[in-house]
């Protein structure tokens, strides 16, 4: 039992069908359109993020499904998927962005874990630099931040 | 590339939801968006485990924006890791809860002082010490709490009966500590073939049953009233009670209907009097889909004290005892049903054995689940196996344990708890990924590097108890590309935590350089009573690991030759992008915690021109350097692992 998927660029993909039920929308799509031999359209996804994307979830086709909050929460990213989301940073919050859009949970995680740690011990200009972000926090609300806060760093 | 731009503030909180309380400080300041995001995680748990902390927070707290103090959730205190301890008063917490409406978590574990919960409570979780417990008035939870599900220890009442009636229906943990534990305690308990009808605790999911009295004896019909009354009970743990009575179950299984036989975790942690050994069979059968199974058992040897020289001499093979004791046949009879119990438990995935009999009996316990596992006659699946016995030394179970493949072929977790006079590994476990190992007094000389080796995917490292000897390296001599000798290193290992305890290091200065260049991933170190050899200038205890984040440095008794301890700490923080010329780096010098005054923390950056100033002058100055560190102790005085 296959699933035919499409990219955004109009690229068609074949994958078994628990391979791509691993996302809860393409899940619920099958739910209701039953089975039927079109491409399901992914308009948000491209054809290079969709590869990778369906690599994730044939290396994860196994996994136990957890819905434990806290188990996902603290499970370290493991090695495959660390070598999986050594990527640039563009193809990397694309994945994020297709895993949200695809509703596919422990990838998300696994893209939030990583990009947390691409920001842990970085300062807030460092942190600006890395997502392109522009200040628009006056001196006066960063000392009102810093004073504010300051019980959060005493320890 | 404007990418994050496209993360949709979702996004962009959950991947906050990682970073660790002390660094939403900064990403609270990266933009108005992200300062929103980050202050409503920092102040959902409320963390704080000194008195100047909780001074700084209660000024804070009337001025803050109401947005975050709506966000609070959780209030948690511990002031367990500082020496003058925490104390809050109940004025604090009526404080504290007046400009918090949606706190439902406080817990505690400090010296407290509390007067009534607040309204809303769904958790109380109390340090089971008697002294710190709150006087609150237990029989009022439910009328004043309507929302509390969760209570951790309750201390034995007089009337523990009635509370239990009033708390039955919301509470999904419960702790009971009675000094004296018997069904009459309990709500009715019919011997009933069929569950009740409207069980008493229909969420419970963890219980707690543990006595202060060793004495207490704790009887079957508890376990079953319990199995009956808590339908969907997932963790339970025995504790401290003499497990005598339940022998007086016959051999068949209990008159209960167990219907979803719900219990996966079970502990059990007690004391058997040999005479009137429970019968296993018993627990087989009310447990039967166990998946982690710990048992923490001593046998009280009432007998002629010489132990039982018979007793499980041959493993499972054929009947060469010849018991000379009706006790022998006993405790005969007791292991042939554990080990049955555990050949039967299908779904186990987690075993810990501690203690089981009398000194060295562990010894003839490994034996004989090593001889079940080879036979094939069980088949464990086990990926957490946990074994000790601190009475007797061992020397030939480690070894049959470890070539065991059936037994140890798929365990990523292991700890073993022995008492070595020489300890030699033939250990390589390439699955391995935690490795925890303790002995006692006189320390045995342990070539600690190697087991790098012997486990490559070792994540998670302790070590008690141990003489730590550097693995010899030869170094190439008049290498001056390379003074540091990285080159030495080169392999790279994916350790994350290093838990060293009671151990004497030898060659500190090799340690370290061990850990910079072998262990990149070193994030959790915890060290407690660790001796090092007596100084020669210029090398002071210090840890070099600039390129390290550090999620928690924990330091405690670091004691240098005979008995000179360290008694100040310098934790040397570079944050920042990588600089390749390390005369432009900047420092943040992060704290200082000296052994006489508490705690005085000074923050401040300083530009170094030589790198040498990071370097200890002082032989009582512990110095380490990271990239970052995160969750920082230091004592010199108090035990910080417990």
């Amino acid at each position: 039992m296959s699933v035919r998927l499409l990219s955004s660029d109009s690229e068609d993909f074949t994958v078994a069908k628990e391979v791509a039920e691993r996302s809860m929308l393409i899940k619920n799509m099958l739910e209701d359109v039953g089975d039927n031999d079109n491409p399901i359209p992914l308009p948000n996804v491209t054809a290079k993020i969709l590869r990778k994307v369906i690599e994730w979830c044939e290396h994860h086709l196994g996994d136990p499904v957890t819905n434990d909050e806290n188990e996902r929460r603290n499970t370290e990213i493991d090695e495959w998927d660390q070598k999986f989301m050594e990527v640039d940073q563009e193809t990397l919050f694309d994945i994020i962005l297709a895993a949200n859009y695809l509703d596919i949970k422990p990838l998300l995680d696994v893209g939030c874990k990583t990009v947390a740690n691409m920001i842990k011990g970085k300062t807030a200009e460092e942190i600006r630099k890395i997502f392109n972000i522009v200040n628009d926090l006056t001196p006066e609300e960063e000392a009102q931040i810093r004073k504010e806060n300051e019980w959060a760093e005493d320890r | 590339m404007d990418a994050a731009n496209q993360l949709s503030p979702e996004i962009i909180a959950s991947v906050i939801s990682y970073v660790s309380p002390r660094h939403l400080i900064d990403t609270a300041l990266v933009c108005r968006a992200w300062t929103y995001i980050s202050l409503k995680q920092l102040y959902r748990t409320v963390y704080i485990h000194n008195a100047r902390q909780l001074y700084k927070f209660m000024n804070t707290l009337p001025r803050l924006d109401s947005t975050y103090r709506n966000a609070i959730r959780h209030l948690l205190f511990n002031g367990q890791y500082t020496p003058e301890g925490l104390i809050v008063k109940p004025s604090h917490l009526q404080e504290m809860t007046s400009h918090t409406p949606h706190v439902d978590t406080i817990a505690f574990v400090a010296k407290l002082e509390c007067a009534a919960p607040p309204l809303g409570l769904t958790h109380a979780i109390l340090s089971n010490d008697v002294d710190v417990i709150p006087h609150w008035p237990f029989e009022e939870f439910p009328a004043n709490l309507p929302y509390l599900n969760q209570i951790g220890v309750l201390l034995d009442s007089p009337s523990l009966q009635d509370h239990l009636a009033l708390l039955r229906h919301p509470l999904t943990l419960l702790t009971l500590t009675p000094t004296q534990w018997q069904t009459d305690l309990l709500p009715p308990y019919r011997e009933s073939c069929s569950p009740p009808a409207s069980p008493f605790f229909p969420y419970l999911t963890s219980l707690t049953l543990c006595t202060r009295n060793t004495d207490t004896l704790l009887l079957a019909p508890c376990l079953v009233w319990v199995q009956q009354h808590c339908p969907v009970l997932d963790h339970l743990t025995v504790d401290a009670f003499t497990l005598e009575h339940i022998k007086d179950i016959p051999d068949k299984p209990p008159p209960v209907t167990v219907p979803h036989t719900s219990v996966k975790s079970l502990r059990i942690r007690a004391d058997l009097q040999v005479q009137s050994l429970p019968s296993f069979a018993f627990f087989a059968a009310i447990y039967p889909g166990l998946r982690n199974l710990s048992l923490f058992v001593g046998v009280v040897d009432d007998g002629d004290g010489l132990g039982y020289p018979h007793y499980f001499q041959d493993g499972l093979g054929e009947e060469q005892f010849a018991p000379e004791h009706t006790d022998i046949a006993q405790l005969q009879l007791w292991k042939r049903e554990l080990l049955d119990w555990l050949a039967n438990a299908a779904a186990l995935t987690s075993l810990d054995l501690f203690e089981l009999g009398s000194a060295g009996k562990t010894v003839k316990m490994i034996q004989a689940i090593t001889y079940l596992a080879t036979q094939g006659s069980w088949k464990p699946r086990l990926t957490h196996l946990r074994i000790g016995d601190s009475t007797s030394p061992i020397l030939v179970p480690i070894h049959s344990l470890m070539t065991c493949n059936a037994l140890v072929g798929s365990v990523r977790s292991l700890a073993l708890s022995f008492d070595v006079y020489s300890l030699s590994f033939d250990l390589y476990s390439p699955r391995l990924t935690q490795l925890s190992l303790m002995t006692v007094p006189p320390s045995p000389p342990l070539l600690w590097m190697g087991l790098f080796v012997a486990c490559p995917a070792l994540t998670s490292l302790s070590l008690r108890g141990f003489f730590l000897q550097p693995t010899e390296i030869s170094q190439p001599a008049g290498n001056t590309a390379d003074p540091d000798h990285a080159s030495l290193y080169p392999h790279r290992f994916p350790l994350t935590r290093l838990t060293l305890v009671n151990c004497d290091l030898e060659s500190p200065h090799l340690v370290h350089l061990f850990l910079r260049y072998a262990l990149p991933k070193l994030s959790f170190i915890n060290w407690d009573f660790i001796k090092l050899p007596g100084i020669r200038v210029p090398i002071y205890p210090a840890l070099h690991l600039p390129d390290h984040h550090l999620s928690r440095l924990w330091l405690a008794n670091i004691k240098i030759g005979f008995g000179e301890s360290c008694s100040v700490l310098r934790v040397f923080e570079r944050r920042g992008p990588r600089v390749t010329e390390i005369e432009k780096q900047t420092w943040t010098r992060l704290m200082e915690v000296a052994e006489e005054k508490t705690s005085p923390i000074k923050q401040e950056a300083f530009d170094l021109g030589d790198p040498q100033e990071l370097e200890p002058r002082h032989p009582k100055h512990f110095h380490v350097v990271c990239n970052y560190a995160e969750d920082i102790m230091f004592n010199s005085s108090l035990g910080v692992t417990g």
